[in-house]
């Protein structure tokens, strides 16, 4: 009995002393507003993939997301009454698992108190666009699908990927009618089908014809890309959308040259920007081009965009050299850049009194009031509720022979063909 | 007065409660995680929550790889298979609560099939054999689910009104879930099943000669580690917005036969809760501190790197699990300040 005795008694001092370390250790969250009126502080959860098979565009993104938020802070942010605003944010790399999302999203909400998220790929910004209604927290993407634009918490800063293939179908369509176009993109992955029932309705639209649709893995191998170019070859396509990010699709481009296959491939927004001039190689010179809404760093220096000298001023601030902002940087940036210009047009008690909510108002109050300007680096930007669509022009950018970009626009979405809403009909 | 506590009977040796301690101990655990909400934020009961979901996991493949000794790779996919059920049975307007014993039978009947080669095969032809399967059915899971997410309708998560998928009610459902499947796991391994699958285990020639069934056996180890792997895939769809396959990786299923190998082969339950807390809770509270202090693909290496060292460590130093040590460390307190 002594020995039972001596056993309880240990078992109830290291329950209490477990339960006493659990109630100093896990602190219940602080709220997402500070009550102070003379400033507030708003705290953002940041969602990126630095080590997922989207990091080879993650990782500059994060930079830019990183870089606006300590620039914007330090050089100081306030709400429409003039009351100050610090940022606070916490970063998680998810790898691109929409899982993993989840359960990162759960702890920016209940431990930290967010009321936004600078998010990042479509699969895992879709997951959570309903949950994040209830939760009442703005949610900014990398992730720029059709289907969140109809979502009333979800906002990006250029158009959709289905108004922005729609934009580079459009172009095709004008410069060669009646073109043949082969479709290459992971069959298994969210955000690269995102786009396809679009492309495939306004090529019919636009009396253009898909003759193929194969799969290349967004983690592809050299063997990947060229077995996926070897599909399409006998159909003799005179375009190629690639809907991967960059190392796919400069894969892709690479077997299509080394295949002889005679046709041009259009990458959407992840899948093409600086690197492809190497990543690609000269046999793909004149060959390769790729969707962008927003102007490419080096292109937006050499014309004087007002923007630019912005995004340099905080990668500067950020320990970062002017190289290192590329067209990765500046999505980044402009995301953050959104939520920073949104804070600054809202009222300090709305915004402590309604958290997320009130930063949805006021991007939305710009359907019919004032666009968020990014000062010529991307379109203008208005939220229409029910309809997040920024704005409906992107660049196409071409590496033309001499191994430059050269930019093709502004174009503009075809008209009469609603490509958002078809995404969202077909349910992609 | 007798001096001790002394057994007089079989059913009081095999008891699941045989001292007084074990009362105490049961009590003051049932205690404590019924205040855990109290305690703990909203944040750190989530976390409870998913610390059930997968010691419910883990359970079922410690009954395959610890107590009946055959090596599954394919745990995730079970897991995935329960999920994906009750995705599919949710979005048809049936109840989670009735959703989620049938993915576990639903799981079961997989796990039924994946049994099969281990009539013929054992060891790391086994092994090689669940680790086909899990990319059979991860391949499967991506053709069915190519937007990587099927969201769980919230209508199919109420109980009189009451929603479950969140707070308090999700906890409490998760945890009643919990203590009855472990308790049936407690009583799966004193029982003449049990005992079989323990001596299938250790030497399945011997158990076939003294009269063991053993493809029965095997068979039925597998199918039970299915059902707890499909029961907690049904709670992992109550306990989120949606599921996707990315959940149910072979990453997944590493880590599953990591919490095991770890915690304590053969320790349905103990060895089970410690490997959870350790592998995956405890992960998941030292990820968010290392994102803070280090850069993030150095924080990602470091849990593979941890993971590996750590099985291969246990497997070679302490093949009994952490729970070995704390039993070794439990002797020591009995006995202190004596070593004798």
């Amino acid at each position: 009995m002594a020995q039972n005795t001596k056993y309880i008694a240990l078992i109830v001092l290291v329950i209490v002393v477990v339960a006493a370390a659990a109630f100093m250790f896990f602190q219940k969250p602080g709220a997402g507003k500070e009550e102070a009126p003379e400033k507030l502080t708003v705290k953002i959860g940041v969602l990126t993939d630095e080590t997922g098979p989207t990091s080879d565009v993650g990782i500059s993104y994060a930079k830019g997301v990183l870089a606006a938020l300590k620039y914007f802070n330090e050089k100081g942010i306030t709400t429409k009454d003039g009351v100050k605003v610090e940022l606070s944010w916490v970063k998680r790399d998810y790898a691109y698992n929409p899982t993993k999302a989840e359960e990162f999203y759960k702890e920016f909400r209940d431990k930290y108190g967010v009321i936004a998220v600078l998010g990042w790929g479509t699969a895992d910004t879709e997951k959570l666009s309903d949950t994040i209604i209830n939760d009442k927290i703005v949610y900014i993407s990398a992730s720029y699908s059709a289907k969140l634009t109809a979502k009333p918490y979800n906002f990006f800063v250029p158009p959709d990927y289905s108004t922005q293939a729609c934009i580079a179908i459009s172009w095709i369509a004008s410069v060669k009618p009646g073109a043949k176009i082969a479709l290459l993109y992971d069959h298994k992955v969210a955000y690269s089908r995102s786009p396809i029932d679009a492309i495939k309705a306004a090529a019919q639209q636009l009396g253009l014809e898909v003759v193929a649709d194969v799969d290349l893995p967004l983690k592809a191998t050299e063997a990947d890309a060229e077995r996926a170019v070897l599909q399409i070859v006998d159909k003799n396509p005179d375009y190629v959308w690639c809907g991967n990010t960059i190392t796919s699709c400069s894969l892709a481009a690479k077997a299509m040259a080394k295949q002889g296959l005679n046709a041009i491939m259009i990458s959407n927004v992840w899948g093409f920007d600086e690197r492809s001039k190497d990543m690609i190689g000269p046999e793909g010179y004149g060959k390769a081009m790729g969707v962008s809404p927003f102007i490419y760093p080096a292109i937006a220096r050499q014309q004087n965009i007002p923007g630019i000298n912005l995004v340099l001023e905080a990668a500067r601030a950020a320990g970062y050299s002017d190289t290192d902002v590329n067209l990765r940087f500046l999505q980044g940036f402009l995301s953050a850049w959104l939520l920073v210009q949104a804070i600054e047009r809202v009222d300090s008690q709305a915004l402590m009194d309604k958290g997320g909510e009130a930063l949805k108002e006021v991007l939305e109050a710009s359907c019919q009031g004032q666009a968020f300007d990014f000062q010529g680096l991307v379109a203008p930007a208005r939220f229409c509720p029910g309809r997040h669509i920024a704005s409906e022009q992107a660049y196409l950018v071409l590496l033309n022979e001499n191994g430059e970009f050269e930019l093709k626009g502004p174009q503009s979405a075809p008209e009469g063909i609603d490509c958002a809403q078809i995404t969202i009909q077909a349910g992609g | 007065m007798p001096a001790g506590v002394f057994k007089e009977t079989y059913g009081e040796e095999i008891a699941i409660f045989r001292y007084p301690i074990h009362y105490a101990g049961a009590a003051l655990g049932l205690l404590f995680a019924l205040m855990l909400p109290i305690l703990v934020g909203p944040y750190y009961m989530l976390l409870a929550v998913s610390f059930l979901i997968f010691l419910v996991g883990t359970v079922g493949l410690n009954i395959t790889v610890g107590l009946a000794g055959l090596i599954s790779l394919a745990h995730a996919a079970l897991m995935g298979m329960g999920a994906y059920v009750t995705a599919f049975l949710a979005e048809k307007g049936v109840n989670i609560l009735v959703a989620i014993p049938v993915a576990g039978l639903s799981a079961a009947a997989l796990a039924f099939i994946l049994a099969l080669p281990s009539f013929r095969l054992k060891g790391y032809y086994l092994a090689m054999a669940s680790l086909a399967a899990q990319f059979i059915i991860e391949y499967i899971f991506a053709l069915i689910d190519p937007d990587q997410y099927v969201p769980i309708p919230d209508e199919a998560k109420y109980l009189g009104g009451i929603y479950l998928g969140r707070g308090l009610p999700l906890y409490y459902t998760t945890l009643a879930i919990t203590i009855v499947s472990i308790l049936t796991a407690v009583n799966l391994g004193r029982s003449i099943l049990g005992r079989a699958m323990k001596a299938v285990r250790d030497n399945d020639v011997a158990a076939e000669v003294v009269g063991i069934n053993v493809y029965y056996v095997k068979a039925i180890a597998f199918t039970i580690g299915g059902f707890y792997a499909g029961l907690a895939g049904g709670l992992y769809a109550l306990y989120s917005s949606g599921i996707g396959w990315e959940g149910f990786t072979l990453e997944g299923s590493i880590e599953y036969l990591g919490m095991v190998l770890i915690g304590g082969p053969g320790r349905i339950v103990w060895g089970s809760f410690l490997g959870v807390l350790l592998v995956r809770t405890g992960w998941t509270l030292l990820e968010s501190t290392l994102a803070d202090l280090i850069v993030s693909y150095v924080a990602a290496a470091l849990k593979y790197l941890i993971l590996g060292g750590m099985i291969a460590g246990f497997i070679i130093f302490e093949p009994e699990g952490l729970i070995a040590v704390l039993r070794r460390f439990k002797e020591y307190l009995r006995l202190w300040p004596y070593s004798y």
